[in-house]
């Protein structure tokens, strides 16, 4: 317990948390904060912020405000389905490989291989543009492609742990296998996946964006990289429409950023113990 | 004149807001081809006594109070490039950990070659040839020179850190546990090995280790220490078959004989104090079954005993361990 | 040899990693929703054309006869006809990789060689002031997105200080500048945001591995022997701490080349990730799976060399 709370008391948490916690609220209360749809003109289009519009309007005369209060949502359920769905499949590939070994555990391992070798982007974009670009298909398209790394810390840690003396005397007492690795092995050793996860949440609403400035992402709800794309065709007479969104994008990613890195720490400890 | 002469070593380390002794008031002397060795328990000072003489303390240590002279030159008194120019020429160690001791990514032979080259002007040619003679001499094949020490089993990487100290031919070797991570079999080997090459290379030698057998094969005299101080010194038979002080009596009761008829095994009720906190007394007296008031009070001075030992308890020439034995 | 036993069996390891690849390609055609034929001559063929495809493409054969008449194509370096550059793939794919490479082994190995310095340093300073402003600094930008980046740089340097040209490789028409300087006006803002995007994995990377390696045994040896802190950092501590980042450098190449597609996009560098991202535009299928391959290919090869590398670096991986 004292590594909880050390944990809590670090400042990196703490401050990651904080902007965790002010963007998770944009996202929740973003129809109290700015009810009706973001991608409604409202306004005389190119205004740099003022008063009225905090955020300025884009293009179109769009309130840059209301889209990336909107455009949070977008983030955040990418950053929780995307990284779930990696958490999910990578602890269950990765357990398993590591359990059965042999020649399972070679095959999956070439596999997992396999997906570091692609560039990301371009298995990205080659499915959205095959697939389409609604953002349940992208949510899982990204989850399906950044679970390898999951995995693969997954897959060693049960190499490590399934040597243990409790693990052996659970074999002995009769438990079955499937049990042993998962109420056993898998809780002990999810540590490091758990860090890892918070860094994926980062991944994945970094993919968001870039998917969406190019032009790929769903054009029917607001998004951060959204706002970019549009900003990069107005760069020079719109600044606001550059420096606003990316800002959001930055501060999101720092406040995964900063979570993962003390998990980790606070998780170093016991880790090096497990070893 | 001694060759090594440690007189009042105090070192301590600072962790935090806190200062440690490691080592209070430790003095001993070693002349040529002399061996001494260093016993008691983990945590008791032993191999930090090692690491002060070579000058190779952690960041947060220190050599607090003392003098450590070489020949005659005080080692906490001269600049840090003396003490480098000084290291391994006159003064080398056997690490404890073989296994970690080598650079994984160097061959040994480069390693020794480097050693050697630091010290003294020889061509690479002949710095190989004498790091394989020494290979020789310490039983290692003479083609593994030039090999990697992922490729040495365990006993070999243990030779192969020897053949590292002993490549400089120095005056006096520091070997700190080099029988704690072998069998048997590999001790044996080992011990010999030692008494060779201390013959062989006229070496003055600092063992220390908490295995009292090995030491007792090895070294005419014997020191031993418990949190940090010196409880008792003098030439080994003296100091193990007629102890004078009582931790000394129950270290050595502790381990089992092979040739008395079995007995109880002693065990010392209580552990080591924390070296955070000094007490003014004696650090044994906690545990000890003679302690008394004046124990605790005042920490005794080292005093003579018999056999010409040393003993640091109040009641040295006084005690009779017959009864509990 | 042993030596010789690794080499070959990393370079076996590579051929089904290729394979894979390969398939997947292929794959991508019969997954694109419409006729295949479509998909490979675009909308606007003539009847004959496609009827030339689906004979050269063996498009009315079995699945397994198709794959290996598209690899046969792949062996003799036939990547087919792009049909919006109206060029074969394999001529465009050549020029646009030059250009490419040019924006990413300038910027990757300055990234390597900046980023390793600055993490021993910090390293070195472990606690103190430098190694505050390193790490911090260092998170800070591994946060920004590399398009940010890139357009808060055309932003500065393009449009408000007017020092640099904001996009494209040469400048349209008369140019105060020699061709050659022109290009690396041009060059210097899409590098140098390449440059900064990866720096803070270096950073960290060589500061945790410094870091773990002072602590080692054989540091303690070293300094034991009597060769001084410098020699000691530089023989054996950087020695044995820059061998994680052989390993990360070779493991990073896909990164690299995700990062110079988005820099391409930014910076409108016409090169191989603004090819492909142009060919999904179009739906310009040779293009894409031809972009595709040649790009993960490279990967595989880059990765086997720099394997290679650690080997003389590292002996221990010859043994295991």
């Amino acid at each position: 317990m004292s590594k909880f709370k050390a944990f809590i008391n670090n400042w990196q948490t703490r401050i990651g948390l904080a902007i965790l916690a002010v963007l998770l609220m944009a996202a929740f209360l973003a129809p109290v904060i700015r009810p009706g749809n973001p991608l409604f003109a409202v306004g005389r289009p190119m205004q740099a912020p003022n008063q009225e519009y905090w955020f300025g309007t884009d293009n179109t005369g769009r309130d840059v405000f209301a889209m990336v209060i909107w455009g949070s949502r977008v983030s955040m359920i990418f950053a929780f389905g995307a990284a779930g769905l990696s958490l999910l499949i990578g602890v269950l590939l990765g357990a398993l490989s590591g359990y059965i070994g042999g020649l399972v555990d070679d095959l999956f391992s070439r596999f997992f291989e396999f997906f570091y070798i692609i560039p990301r982007i371009f298995l990205i974009i080659l499915t959205v543009a095959v697939f389409g670009s609604s953002l349940t298909m992208m949510v899982v398209v990204v989850g399906v492609t950044i679970w390898p790394s999951n995995a693969k810390i997954m897959r060693a840690q049960v190499l490590t742990l399934k040597n243990r003396s409790y693990v052996h005397a659970a074999e002995v007492s009769g438990a079955g296998k499937l049990k042993i690795l998962f109420r056993h092995i898998v809780p002990n050793g999810i540590g490091p996946v758990l860090s890892n996860s918070t860094m994926q949440m980062a991944q994945a609403v970094l993919t968001e964006a870039s998917l969406s400035f190019l032009g790929l992402g769903d054009p029917n709800v607001a998004s951060w990289g959204q706002i970019l794309q549009i900003g990069q065709r107005h760069i020079s007479t719109a600044p606001w429409l550059v420096i606003i969104p990316g800002l959001a994008i930055a501060l999101l990613l720092l406040s995964f950023n900063l979570l993962g890195t003390s998990l980790h720490s606070a998780l170093n400890v016991k880790q090096q113990l497990l070893n | 004149m001694e060759l090594l002469e440690v007189k009042h070593l105090t070192v301590q380390f600072r962790t935090g807001n806190t200062l440690v002794t490691a080592v209070n008031d430790v003095s001993f002397s070693l002349s040529h081809r002399e061996s001494l060795g260093l016993v008691g328990e983990s945590g008791c000072g032993k191999s930090t006594t090692a690491y002060a003489l070579m000058g190779l303390l952690a960041k947060n240590g220190k050599i607090a109070a003392g003098e450590v002279l070489i020949e005659g030159k005080d080692l906490t008194k001269i600049s840090d490039k003396e003490i480098r120019d000084l290291r391994w020429k006159d003064i080398s160690i056997v690490f404890q950990n073989s296994m970690t001791a080598l650079n994984p990514v160097r061959k040994v032979g480069d390693q020794i070659v480097d050693a050697l080259q630091r010290h003294e002007k020889v061509s690479r040619e002949d710095a190989i040839q004498r790091g394989k003679l020494i290979f020789d001499r310490v039983g290692i094949a003479k083609e593994r020179f030039m090999q990697y020490p992922h490729e040495f089993s365990g006993g070999m990487k243990q030779r192969a850190v020897l053949a590292l100290a002993l490549i400089c031919h120095p005056k006096i070797m520091l070997a700190d546990e080099p029988t704690t991570a072998l069998d048997v079999v590999a001790q044996r080997q080992v011990l010999n090995l030692f008494r060779d090459l201390q013959e062989e290379f006229g070496l003055s030698l600092l063992m220390i280790s908490h295995d009292i057998s090995a030491v007792a094969e090895i070294c005419e005299e014997i020191a031993v220490m418990y949190a940090g101080r010196i409880m008792e010194v003098g030439e080994t038979k003296q100091v193990l078959h007629d102890p004078d002080h009582p931790y000394t009596y129950a270290l050595v009761n502790s381990f089992p004989s092979l040739h008395k008829p079995l007995t109880h095994l002693e065990q010392i009720p209580g552990s080591p104090p924390f070296l955070a906190q000094i007490s003014p007394g004696c650090p044994f007296a906690p545990r000890c079954p003679f302690s008394e008031d004046l124990c605790s009070r005042e920490c005794p001075p080292l005093m003579p005993a018999k056999g010409g030992k040393l003993c640091r308890c109040h009641f040295t020439n006084h005690l009779d361990f017959s009864r509990d034995g | 040899m042993k030596f010789a036993l690794y080499v070959g069996r990393r370079l076996l390891q590579m051929i089904p990693m290729i394979l894979a690849v390969t398939i997947l390609n292929f794959m991508i055609i019969n997954l694109a929703p419409g006729d295949p034929v479509t998909v490979l001559a675009g909308e606007q063929a003539t009847q004959e054309y496609m009827d030339e495809l689906r004979e050269a493409y063996g498009l009315n054969e079995p699945v397994v006869k198709r794959l290996g008449i598209y690899i046969g194509r792949l062996l003799r370096g036939d990547l087919g006809v792009s049909y919006s550059y109206k060029q074969p793939v394999s001529r465009i794919i050549w020029e646009k990789m030059k250009v490419t490479l040019m924006l990413i082994l300038l910027s990757e190995v300055v990234t390597i060689v900046v980023g390793t310095f600055l993490g021993a340093l910090a390293a070195r300073k472990e606690g103190k002031l430098t190694d505050q402003v390193i790490s911090n600094g260092s998170m800070m930008l591994y946060c920004m997105p590399v398009f940010w980046l890139g357009m808060l740089l055309i932003l500065l340097f393009a449009v408000k200080l007017r020092w640099l040209p904001s996009s494209g490789m040469y400048s349209f028409g008369i140019s105060r500048y020699s061709r050659t300087v022109d290009l690396i006006r041009h060059l210097i803002l899409p590098s140098f945001t390449l440059f900064l995007v990866h720096l803070p994995t270096y950073i960290k990377l060589t500061r945790s591995s410094v870091v773990e390696v002072a602590d080692e045994d054989y540091i303690t040896t070293a300094r034991a022997i009597g060769f001084s802190e410098k020699v000691v950092y530089r023989r054996h501590a950087l020695r044995n701490a820059l061998l994680p980042t052989v390993t990360v450098a070779g493991m990073s190449l896909s990164t690299v080349f995700s990062g110079a597609l988005l820099t391409e996009t930014v910076f409108s560098w016409p090169g191989m990730g603004r090819m492909i991202y142009d060919g999904v535009a179009a739906r310009d299928y040779p293009i894409i799976m031809g972009g595709f391959l040649v790009t993960t290919i490279l990967v595989v090869v880059g990765s086997f060399l720099i394997d290679i590398l650690y080997m003389y670096l590292d002996p221990r991986v010859v043994h295991s």
